[in-house]
Protein backbone atom coordinates (compact mmCIF):
# COMPACT_ATOMS: atom_id res chain seq x y z
CA UNK A 1 0.00 0.00 0.00
CA UNK A 2 2.96 2.43 0.75
CA UNK A 3 3.77 1.54 -2.77
CA UNK A 4 0.33 2.95 -3.59
CA UNK A 5 0.84 5.84 -2.15
CA UNK A 6 3.89 6.79 -3.72
CA UNK A 7 2.16 6.18 -6.75
CA UNK A 8 0.04 9.11 -6.04
CA UNK A 9 3.20 11.14 -5.98
CA UNK A 10 4.06 10.93 -9.18
CA UNK A 11 0.65 10.81 -10.77
CA UNK A 12 1.38 13.21 -14.12
CA UNK A 13 -1.31 16.04 -14.33
CA UNK A 14 -3.50 14.49 -17.09
CA UNK A 15 -3.98 16.82 -20.21
CA UNK A 16 -6.65 15.87 -22.80
CA UNK A 17 -5.80 15.54 -26.25
CA UNK A 18 -8.63 13.79 -27.06
CA UNK A 19 -11.57 11.40 -26.53
CA UNK A 20 -9.16 8.50 -27.50
CA UNK A 21 -7.01 9.45 -24.51
CA UNK A 22 -9.36 7.53 -22.19
CA UNK A 23 -8.58 4.33 -20.44
CA UNK A 24 -11.41 1.86 -19.35
CA UNK A 25 -10.66 -0.04 -16.61
CA UNK A 26 -12.17 -2.40 -14.68
CA UNK A 27 -10.69 -5.31 -12.63
CA UNK A 28 -7.96 -7.83 -13.86
CA UNK A 29 -10.46 -11.29 -12.78
CA UNK A 30 -13.15 -9.20 -14.53
CA UNK A 31 -14.35 -11.73 -17.77
CA UNK A 32 -15.21 -8.56 -19.91
CA UNK A 33 -12.18 -7.90 -22.40
CA UNK A 34 -14.48 -4.98 -24.55
CA UNK A 35 -17.37 -2.67 -24.14
CA UNK A 36 -19.21 -0.94 -26.49
CA UNK A 37 -20.23 2.48 -26.25
CA UNK A 38 -23.68 1.65 -25.87
CA UNK A 39 -23.22 -0.24 -22.85
CA UNK A 40 -21.11 2.58 -21.44
CA UNK A 41 -24.36 4.97 -21.79
CA UNK A 42 -26.16 2.17 -20.30
CA UNK A 43 -24.33 1.37 -17.35
CA UNK A 44 -23.54 5.08 -16.72
CA UNK A 45 -27.10 6.23 -16.88
CA UNK A 46 -27.86 3.28 -14.72
CA UNK A 47 -30.31 1.71 -17.12
CA UNK A 48 -28.63 -1.48 -16.23
CA UNK A 49 -26.10 -3.17 -14.24
CA UNK A 50 -25.12 -5.89 -16.29
CA UNK A 51 -22.57 -5.87 -19.38
CA UNK A 52 -22.36 -9.33 -20.96
CA UNK A 53 -23.96 -10.98 -17.99
CA UNK A 54 -21.77 -9.66 -15.74
CA UNK A 55 -22.63 -7.56 -13.02
CA UNK A 56 -20.98 -4.35 -13.12
CA UNK A 57 -21.07 -1.03 -11.15
CA UNK A 58 -20.02 2.37 -12.61
CA UNK A 59 -17.82 4.72 -11.14
CA UNK A 60 -16.80 8.11 -12.63
CA UNK A 61 -15.38 11.24 -11.84
CA UNK A 62 -16.85 14.62 -11.28
CA UNK A 63 -19.13 16.71 -13.82
CA UNK A 64 -16.35 19.80 -13.71
CA UNK A 65 -13.12 17.23 -14.12
CA UNK A 66 -11.58 17.53 -17.31
CA UNK A 67 -11.27 13.62 -18.24
CA UNK A 68 -15.17 13.37 -17.11
CA UNK A 69 -16.12 15.55 -19.97
CA UNK A 70 -14.43 13.88 -22.39
CA UNK A 71 -15.62 11.00 -21.49
CA UNK A 72 -19.32 12.10 -21.50
CA UNK A 73 -18.26 13.99 -24.91
CA UNK A 74 -17.01 10.02 -26.14
CA UNK A 75 -19.38 8.31 -24.71
CA UNK A 76 -23.07 10.27 -24.70
CA UNK A 77 -22.06 13.06 -27.49
CA UNK A 78 -22.51 16.78 -27.43
CA UNK A 79 -24.86 18.38 -26.30
CA UNK A 80 -25.32 16.11 -23.32
CA UNK A 81 -25.95 17.75 -20.37
CA UNK A 82 -25.16 15.15 -17.56
CA UNK A 83 -25.90 17.49 -14.54
CA UNK A 84 -29.50 18.17 -15.69
CA UNK A 85 -30.10 14.56 -16.78
CA UNK A 86 -29.63 13.47 -12.77
CA UNK A 87 -31.68 16.68 -11.68
CA UNK A 88 -34.17 15.14 -13.73
CA UNK A 89 -34.12 11.40 -12.73
CA UNK A 90 -33.52 12.80 -9.06
CA UNK A 91 -37.02 14.10 -9.61
CA UNK A 92 -38.32 11.78 -11.88
CA UNK A 93 -37.29 7.95 -10.41
CA UNK A 94 -35.58 8.89 -7.41
CA UNK A 95 -32.37 8.51 -9.15
CA UNK A 96 -28.84 9.35 -8.25
CA UNK A 97 -26.16 9.72 -10.49
CA UNK A 98 -23.35 6.75 -10.16
CA UNK A 99 -20.57 7.37 -7.67
CA UNK A 100 -18.82 10.52 -8.60
CA UNK A 101 -14.84 10.70 -7.24
CA UNK A 102 -12.52 14.11 -7.38
CA UNK A 103 -9.44 12.60 -8.65
CA UNK A 104 -8.37 9.72 -10.82
CA UNK A 105 -6.46 7.96 -8.15
CA UNK A 106 -9.90 7.44 -6.09
CA UNK A 107 -10.93 5.94 -9.67
CA UNK A 108 -7.58 3.45 -9.41
CA UNK A 109 -8.12 2.29 -5.76
CA UNK A 110 -11.94 1.97 -6.29
CA UNK A 111 -11.19 -0.17 -8.95
CA UNK A 112 -8.27 -1.99 -7.49
CA UNK A 113 -10.20 -2.67 -4.46
CA UNK A 114 -13.48 -3.62 -5.69
CA UNK A 115 -14.28 -6.05 -8.25
CA UNK A 116 -16.79 -5.44 -10.87
CA UNK A 117 -15.96 -1.41 -10.92
CA UNK A 118 -16.06 0.05 -14.07
CA UNK A 119 -14.32 3.19 -14.05
CA UNK A 120 -12.23 5.47 -16.45
CA UNK A 121 -8.90 7.68 -16.35
CA UNK A 122 -6.30 9.13 -18.65
CA UNK A 123 -4.12 7.12 -20.53
CA UNK A 124 -1.05 8.44 -19.40
CA UNK A 125 -1.81 6.73 -16.16
CA UNK A 126 -1.64 3.27 -18.13
CA UNK A 127 1.72 3.01 -15.66
CA UNK A 128 0.14 2.81 -12.61
CA UNK A 129 -3.20 0.68 -14.48
CA UNK A 130 -0.24 -1.77 -15.14
CA UNK A 131 1.46 -1.50 -11.37
CA UNK A 132 -1.86 -1.96 -10.41
CA UNK A 133 -3.32 -5.05 -12.18
CA UNK A 134 -5.87 -3.47 -13.63
CA UNK A 135 -7.32 -4.46 -16.93
CA UNK A 136 -7.98 -2.07 -19.57
CA UNK A 137 -11.13 -2.73 -21.38
CA UNK A 138 -11.32 -2.78 -25.02
CA UNK A 139 -13.50 0.44 -26.86
CA UNK A 140 -15.37 -1.82 -29.36
CA UNK A 141 -15.48 0.10 -32.66
CA UNK A 142 -19.37 -0.08 -33.30
CA UNK A 143 -22.22 0.83 -31.14
CA UNK B 1 6.33 21.29 -4.32
CA UNK B 2 2.78 22.79 -5.05
CA UNK B 3 1.69 19.27 -6.42
CA UNK B 4 2.58 17.46 -3.55
CA UNK B 5 0.88 19.67 -1.10
CA UNK B 6 -2.40 19.53 -3.54
CA UNK B 7 -1.79 15.47 -3.25
CA UNK B 8 -2.41 15.40 0.89
CA UNK B 9 -6.65 15.19 1.20
CA UNK B 10 -5.79 12.39 -1.16
CA UNK B 11 -2.85 11.42 0.57
CA UNK B 12 -4.76 10.62 3.65
CA UNK B 13 -8.05 9.47 2.58
CA UNK B 14 -5.65 6.49 1.03
CA UNK B 15 -4.37 6.11 4.45
CA UNK B 16 -7.29 5.85 6.02
CA UNK B 17 -8.59 3.51 2.89
CA UNK B 18 -5.61 1.23 3.64
CA UNK B 19 -5.87 0.95 6.79
CA UNK B 20 -9.60 -0.24 7.24
CA UNK B 21 -10.31 -3.84 6.79
CA UNK B 22 -10.09 -6.01 4.16
CA UNK B 23 -13.94 -6.49 4.71
CA UNK B 24 -14.49 -3.27 3.79
CA UNK B 25 -16.86 -2.80 0.87
CA UNK B 26 -17.61 -0.92 -1.96
CA UNK B 27 -20.91 0.25 -0.92
CA UNK B 28 -19.92 1.20 2.39
CA UNK B 29 -17.65 3.29 0.85
CA UNK B 30 -19.58 4.61 -1.56
CA UNK B 31 -22.79 5.19 0.07
CA UNK B 32 -24.51 8.34 -0.82
CA UNK B 33 -26.51 10.50 1.95
CA UNK B 34 -28.82 7.94 3.84
CA UNK B 35 -31.48 10.87 4.20
CA UNK B 36 -31.72 13.78 1.13
CA UNK B 37 -34.49 17.06 1.17
CA UNK B 38 -34.91 18.72 -1.85
CA UNK B 39 -37.32 20.68 -3.87
CA UNK B 40 -38.10 23.02 -6.37
CA UNK B 41 -39.95 26.38 -6.88
CA UNK B 42 -41.58 28.90 -9.34
CA UNK B 43 -42.26 32.19 -10.90
CA UNK B 44 -44.98 32.73 -13.38
CA UNK B 45 -45.97 36.00 -15.81
CA UNK B 46 -48.73 35.08 -17.66
CA UNK B 47 -51.05 37.19 -19.47
CA UNK B 48 -54.06 36.08 -22.28
CA UNK B 49 -55.45 38.52 -24.68
CA UNK B 50 -58.52 38.78 -22.78
CA UNK B 51 -57.87 42.02 -21.03
CA UNK B 52 -55.56 43.09 -17.69
CA UNK B 53 -57.84 40.86 -15.49
CA UNK B 54 -56.39 38.04 -16.86
CA UNK B 55 -52.80 38.17 -16.02
CA UNK B 56 -51.32 36.31 -13.36
CA UNK B 57 -47.71 36.96 -11.24
CA UNK B 58 -46.97 34.78 -8.28
CA UNK B 59 -45.67 31.13 -7.28
CA UNK B 60 -47.66 29.10 -8.85
CA UNK B 61 -45.88 25.63 -7.11
CA UNK B 62 -43.53 24.89 -4.68
CA UNK B 63 -42.65 21.14 -4.16
CA UNK B 64 -40.60 19.66 -1.79
CA UNK B 65 -39.26 16.18 -0.91
CA UNK B 66 -37.67 13.24 1.43
CA UNK B 67 -35.65 10.60 0.08
CA UNK B 68 -34.45 8.07 2.72
CA UNK B 69 -32.41 5.42 1.75
CA UNK B 70 -32.76 2.49 4.97
CA UNK B 71 -30.57 0.18 2.58
CA UNK B 72 -29.34 -0.87 -1.04
CA UNK B 73 -32.84 -1.98 -1.40
CA UNK B 74 -35.48 0.31 0.48
CA UNK B 75 -36.27 3.65 0.11
CA UNK B 76 -38.80 5.42 1.37
CA UNK B 77 -40.05 8.98 -0.57
CA UNK B 78 -42.53 11.73 0.49
CA UNK B 79 -42.82 15.15 -1.64
CA UNK B 80 -45.31 17.91 -0.76
CA UNK B 81 -46.80 19.86 -2.99
CA UNK B 82 -48.55 23.42 -3.06
CA UNK B 83 -49.97 24.53 -5.95
CA UNK B 84 -51.99 27.66 -7.04
CA UNK B 85 -51.54 27.78 -10.83
CA UNK B 86 -53.71 29.71 -13.40
CA UNK B 87 -56.55 27.77 -14.19
CA UNK B 88 -56.45 24.95 -11.65
CA UNK B 89 -57.72 24.88 -7.79
CA UNK B 90 -55.24 25.87 -4.56
CA UNK B 91 -54.15 22.43 -3.42
CA UNK B 92 -51.47 21.38 -0.61
CA UNK B 93 -50.87 17.90 0.26
CA UNK B 94 -48.89 14.79 -0.94
CA UNK B 95 -47.86 14.41 -4.57
CA UNK B 96 -46.09 10.85 -3.80
CA UNK B 97 -45.80 9.15 -0.77
CA UNK B 98 -44.33 5.51 -1.02
CA UNK B 99 -42.02 2.58 0.45
CA UNK B 100 -39.48 1.33 -2.75
CA UNK B 101 -38.01 -2.01 -2.47
CA UNK B 102 -35.13 -2.26 -5.36
CA UNK B 103 -34.25 -6.40 -6.61
CA UNK B 104 -32.55 -4.46 -9.19
CA UNK B 105 -32.97 -2.36 -12.07
CA UNK B 106 -35.14 -4.52 -13.53
CA UNK B 107 -37.64 -4.92 -11.12
CA UNK B 108 -38.59 -2.89 -8.41
CA UNK B 109 -41.82 -2.13 -6.06
CA UNK B 110 -43.74 0.77 -5.30
CA UNK B 111 -46.12 1.02 -2.48
CA UNK B 112 -48.19 4.30 -1.53
CA UNK B 113 -49.10 7.08 -3.50
CA UNK B 114 -47.21 7.38 -6.88
CA UNK B 115 -47.80 8.76 -10.21
CA UNK B 116 -49.37 7.43 -12.90
CA UNK B 117 -46.86 5.72 -15.00
CA UNK B 118 -48.33 7.16 -18.00
CA UNK B 119 -46.33 7.58 -21.27
CA UNK B 120 -44.14 10.43 -21.71
CA UNK B 121 -45.21 14.08 -20.59
CA UNK B 122 -47.29 12.43 -17.72
CA UNK B 123 -43.94 10.47 -16.22
CA UNK B 124 -41.86 14.29 -16.29
CA UNK B 125 -45.21 16.78 -15.34
CA UNK B 126 -43.03 18.74 -13.15
CA UNK B 127 -43.02 22.50 -14.31
CA UNK B 128 -39.59 22.41 -13.63
CA UNK B 129 -38.60 19.25 -15.52
CA UNK B 130 -41.15 19.92 -18.55
CA UNK B 131 -40.08 21.66 -21.89
CA UNK B 132 -43.23 24.12 -21.82
CA UNK B 133 -44.95 26.15 -19.73
CA UNK B 134 -48.88 25.90 -20.97
CA UNK B 135 -49.63 21.56 -20.43
CA UNK B 136 -50.60 19.74 -23.44
CA UNK B 137 -54.47 19.88 -23.67
CA UNK B 138 -55.04 15.78 -22.96
CA UNK B 139 -53.23 16.42 -19.43
CA UNK B 140 -54.92 19.77 -19.22
CA UNK B 141 -58.20 18.24 -19.04
CA UNK B 142 -57.36 15.71 -16.37
CA UNK B 143 -58.93 12.37 -18.56
CA UNK B 144 -57.66 10.35 -16.15
CA UNK B 145 -56.33 9.98 -12.24
CA UNK B 146 -52.36 11.21 -12.68
CA UNK B 147 -52.08 9.80 -9.24
CA UNK B 148 -52.88 6.47 -7.98
CA UNK B 149 -52.74 4.60 -3.98
CA UNK B 150 -52.07 1.73 -4.34
CA UNK B 151 -48.98 -0.96 -5.71
CA UNK B 152 -46.94 -0.34 -8.97
CA UNK B 153 -43.99 -3.03 -9.78
CA UNK B 154 -41.71 -1.71 -12.83
CA UNK B 155 -38.20 -1.96 -14.37
CA UNK B 156 -35.95 -1.37 -17.02
CA UNK B 157 -34.66 -4.34 -19.36
CA UNK B 158 -31.86 -4.08 -21.71
CA UNK B 159 -30.75 -6.63 -24.40
CA UNK B 160 -28.19 -5.25 -26.85
CA UNK B 161 -29.80 -2.41 -29.11
CA UNK B 162 -33.18 -2.50 -27.13
CA UNK B 163 -34.43 -1.10 -23.78
CA UNK B 164 -37.81 -1.94 -22.55
CA UNK B 165 -39.26 -0.31 -19.97
CA UNK B 166 -42.30 -1.64 -18.17
CA UNK B 167 -44.85 -0.73 -15.46
CA UNK B 168 -48.10 -2.25 -13.56
CA UNK B 169 -50.14 -1.11 -11.46
CA UNK B 170 -53.04 -1.29 -8.83
CA UNK B 171 -54.89 1.06 -7.11
CA UNK B 172 -57.35 1.37 -4.66
CA UNK B 173 -57.90 4.82 -5.35
CA UNK B 174 -56.70 7.30 -7.54
CA UNK B 175 -57.16 11.06 -7.37
CA UNK B 176 -56.10 14.78 -7.60
CA UNK B 177 -57.61 17.74 -6.40
CA UNK B 178 -59.04 18.26 -9.82
CA UNK B 179 -60.12 14.45 -10.56
CA UNK B 180 -62.88 12.25 -8.76
CA UNK B 181 -62.54 8.51 -9.15
CA UNK B 182 -64.04 6.18 -6.79
CA UNK B 183 -62.73 3.68 -3.99
CA UNK B 184 -62.83 1.18 -6.09
CA UNK B 185 -60.34 -1.01 -7.45
CA UNK B 186 -58.25 0.16 -11.01
CA UNK B 187 -55.25 -1.17 -13.40
CA UNK B 188 -52.75 -0.81 -15.46
CA UNK B 189 -49.80 -1.13 -17.39
CA UNK B 190 -47.07 1.26 -19.61
CA UNK B 191 -44.63 -0.70 -21.64
CA UNK B 192 -42.13 0.97 -24.13
CA UNK B 193 -39.53 -0.36 -25.93
CA UNK B 194 -36.36 2.21 -26.66
CA UNK B 195 -35.03 0.59 -30.10
CA UNK B 196 -31.14 1.96 -30.80
CA UNK B 197 -31.07 4.60 -28.34
CA UNK B 198 -33.44 6.42 -31.17
CA UNK B 199 -36.51 5.86 -31.26
CA UNK B 200 -39.49 5.27 -27.54
CA UNK B 201 -42.33 3.46 -28.52
CA UNK B 202 -45.22 2.40 -25.80
CA UNK B 203 -48.84 1.96 -25.04
CA UNK B 204 -50.55 2.76 -21.56
CA UNK B 205 -53.82 1.15 -20.51
CA UNK B 206 -55.75 2.03 -17.55
CA UNK B 207 -59.05 0.65 -16.04
CA UNK B 208 -60.81 3.05 -13.25
CA UNK B 209 -64.14 3.83 -11.59
CA UNK B 210 -65.15 7.42 -12.19
CA UNK B 211 -67.85 9.44 -9.77
CA UNK B 212 -68.44 12.12 -12.61
CA UNK B 213 -67.78 15.68 -12.78
CA UNK B 214 -69.05 18.87 -13.66
CA UNK B 215 -68.03 18.81 -16.88
CA UNK B 216 -68.36 15.33 -17.49
CA UNK B 217 -71.00 13.97 -14.99
CA UNK B 218 -71.29 10.35 -16.34
CA UNK B 219 -69.78 7.84 -13.93
CA UNK B 220 -69.08 4.07 -14.99
CA UNK B 221 -66.02 2.45 -15.87
CA UNK B 222 -63.49 4.49 -17.73
CA UNK B 223 -60.76 2.98 -19.94
CA UNK B 224 -57.40 4.84 -20.78
CA UNK B 225 -55.23 3.93 -23.90
CA UNK B 226 -52.39 6.08 -24.51
CA UNK B 227 -50.59 5.52 -27.48
CA UNK B 228 -46.83 7.14 -27.69
CA UNK B 229 -43.41 7.74 -29.74
CA UNK B 230 -40.60 9.41 -29.21
CA UNK B 231 -37.62 9.55 -31.84
CA UNK B 232 -34.67 11.22 -32.26
CA UNK B 233 -34.47 12.77 -35.54
CA UNK B 234 -31.08 14.23 -34.87
CA UNK B 235 -29.33 12.05 -31.85
CA UNK B 236 -29.21 14.47 -28.88
CA UNK B 237 -30.58 17.74 -31.27
CA UNK B 238 -33.84 17.52 -32.62
CA UNK B 239 -36.82 15.04 -30.88
CA UNK B 240 -39.87 14.51 -32.19
CA UNK B 241 -42.83 13.51 -29.46
CA UNK B 242 -46.26 12.68 -30.04
CA UNK B 243 -49.14 10.99 -27.42
CA UNK B 244 -52.37 9.74 -28.71
CA UNK B 245 -54.96 9.66 -25.76
CA UNK B 246 -58.36 7.55 -25.93
CA UNK B 247 -60.76 7.58 -23.36
CA UNK B 248 -64.04 4.99 -22.96
CA UNK B 249 -66.24 6.44 -21.12
CA UNK B 250 -68.81 3.60 -20.94
CA UNK B 251 -72.19 5.10 -21.64
CA UNK B 252 -70.68 8.42 -23.24
CA UNK B 253 -69.07 9.32 -26.22
CA UNK B 254 -65.64 8.35 -26.27
CA UNK B 255 -63.12 11.27 -26.15
CA UNK B 256 -59.71 11.14 -28.07
CA UNK B 257 -56.76 13.86 -28.56
CA UNK B 258 -53.48 13.84 -28.83
CA UNK B 259 -49.93 16.49 -29.11
CA UNK B 260 -47.23 16.39 -31.69
CA UNK B 261 -43.77 18.31 -30.68
CA UNK B 262 -40.45 18.78 -32.16
CA UNK B 263 -37.84 20.01 -29.55
CA UNK B 264 -34.10 21.37 -30.85
CA UNK B 265 -31.51 21.94 -28.82
CA UNK B 266 -29.08 24.61 -29.62
CA UNK B 267 -26.76 23.25 -27.09
CA UNK B 268 -27.09 22.00 -23.57
CA UNK B 269 -28.52 24.96 -22.34
CA UNK B 270 -30.62 26.57 -24.88
CA UNK B 271 -34.33 24.74 -26.41
CA UNK B 272 -37.07 25.87 -29.05
CA UNK B 273 -40.02 23.54 -28.78
CA UNK B 274 -42.68 23.61 -30.35
CA UNK B 275 -45.93 21.71 -30.23
CA UNK B 276 -49.06 21.00 -31.37
CA UNK B 277 -52.51 19.98 -29.72
CA UNK B 278 -55.93 18.49 -30.58
CA UNK B 279 -58.46 17.04 -28.62
CA UNK B 280 -62.10 16.48 -27.38
CA UNK B 281 -63.76 18.63 -24.84
CA UNK B 282 -66.58 16.91 -23.11
CA UNK B 283 -69.14 19.52 -21.72
CA UNK B 284 -72.35 19.13 -19.23
CA UNK B 285 -74.92 19.06 -22.02
CA UNK B 286 -73.13 15.90 -23.48
CA UNK B 287 -71.73 17.71 -26.21
CA UNK B 288 -68.26 17.23 -27.31
CA UNK B 289 -65.87 20.16 -28.31
CA UNK B 290 -62.65 20.32 -30.40
CA UNK B 291 -59.93 22.21 -29.23
CA UNK B 292 -56.61 23.09 -30.12
CA UNK B 293 -53.49 24.80 -29.52
CA UNK B 294 -50.17 26.11 -30.69
CA UNK B 295 -47.08 26.68 -28.24
CA UNK B 296 -43.95 28.17 -29.02
CA UNK B 297 -41.43 27.79 -26.43
CA UNK B 298 -37.56 28.97 -26.23
CA UNK B 299 -35.72 27.49 -22.82
CA UNK B 300 -32.69 28.25 -21.25
CA UNK B 301 -31.25 26.01 -18.45
CA UNK B 302 -28.22 29.00 -16.94
CA UNK B 303 -26.95 26.37 -14.13
CA UNK B 304 -28.54 23.26 -12.73
CA UNK B 305 -30.25 25.13 -10.39
CA UNK B 306 -31.99 27.89 -12.38
CA UNK B 307 -33.97 27.26 -15.31
CA UNK B 308 -36.08 30.19 -17.80
CA UNK B 309 -38.96 29.33 -20.33
CA UNK B 310 -40.52 32.46 -22.13
CA UNK B 311 -43.85 31.23 -24.34
CA UNK B 312 -46.74 31.88 -26.54
CA UNK B 313 -49.58 29.74 -26.93
CA UNK B 314 -52.74 30.41 -28.78
CA UNK B 315 -55.99 28.30 -27.97
CA UNK B 316 -59.01 27.73 -29.60
CA UNK B 317 -62.19 26.07 -29.35
CA UNK B 318 -65.13 25.46 -31.75
CA UNK B 319 -67.45 28.42 -31.93
CA UNK B 320 -65.07 30.50 -29.83
CA UNK B 321 -62.53 32.60 -30.53
CA UNK B 322 -58.83 32.50 -30.26
CA UNK B 323 -57.07 33.20 -26.86
CA UNK B 324 -53.44 33.53 -26.90
CA UNK B 325 -51.60 33.41 -23.77
CA UNK B 326 -47.85 34.77 -23.14
CA UNK B 327 -46.06 34.01 -20.03
CA UNK B 328 -42.13 34.08 -18.56
CA UNK B 329 -41.46 31.41 -16.23
CA UNK B 330 -38.65 31.03 -13.72
CA UNK B 331 -37.89 27.63 -12.07
CA UNK B 332 -35.26 27.47 -8.85
CA UNK B 333 -33.96 24.14 -7.95
CA UNK B 334 -32.87 23.74 -4.06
Amino acid sequence: MFALICILFILPQSEITSADDILIITSASSPLDAVSKRELRQLFLKKTDTIQRNRVTPIQLKTDHPIRQQFDQLVFGSPFNAENYWVEQKFLAGEAPPVEVTHEAFVLIFVKRNEGLIGYVHKNLIGEVKRLGLKVLTLKPKG
Amino acid sequence: MRNLFSLWPIILALTITAQETPTTTWQEQSQPDRLQFGGWMDLLYSNTDHGADDSYFDLPHIYAYADAHFSDRWRGFMEMRRVNAPGSKEDTGFERLYLEYRHGIPLKIRVGRFNTPAGLWQHMHWAYTIDSTEKPLIEQKHFFPTESDGIQIFGTLVNGMSEVEYSVFGTYQGENNTFNSSNEMGYGFDLNVNLWERSKTGLFFQNFQFEGQKLDPNPGTRQTILAYNETQLIPMKLLWRTEYLYLDRDEADSLSGYYSKLRYNFNARWFLNYRYDDTDIPEPNQQIRKQHANTLTLGFHATSFLRLRAEVSQSKTELETETTTSSIWIGYRF
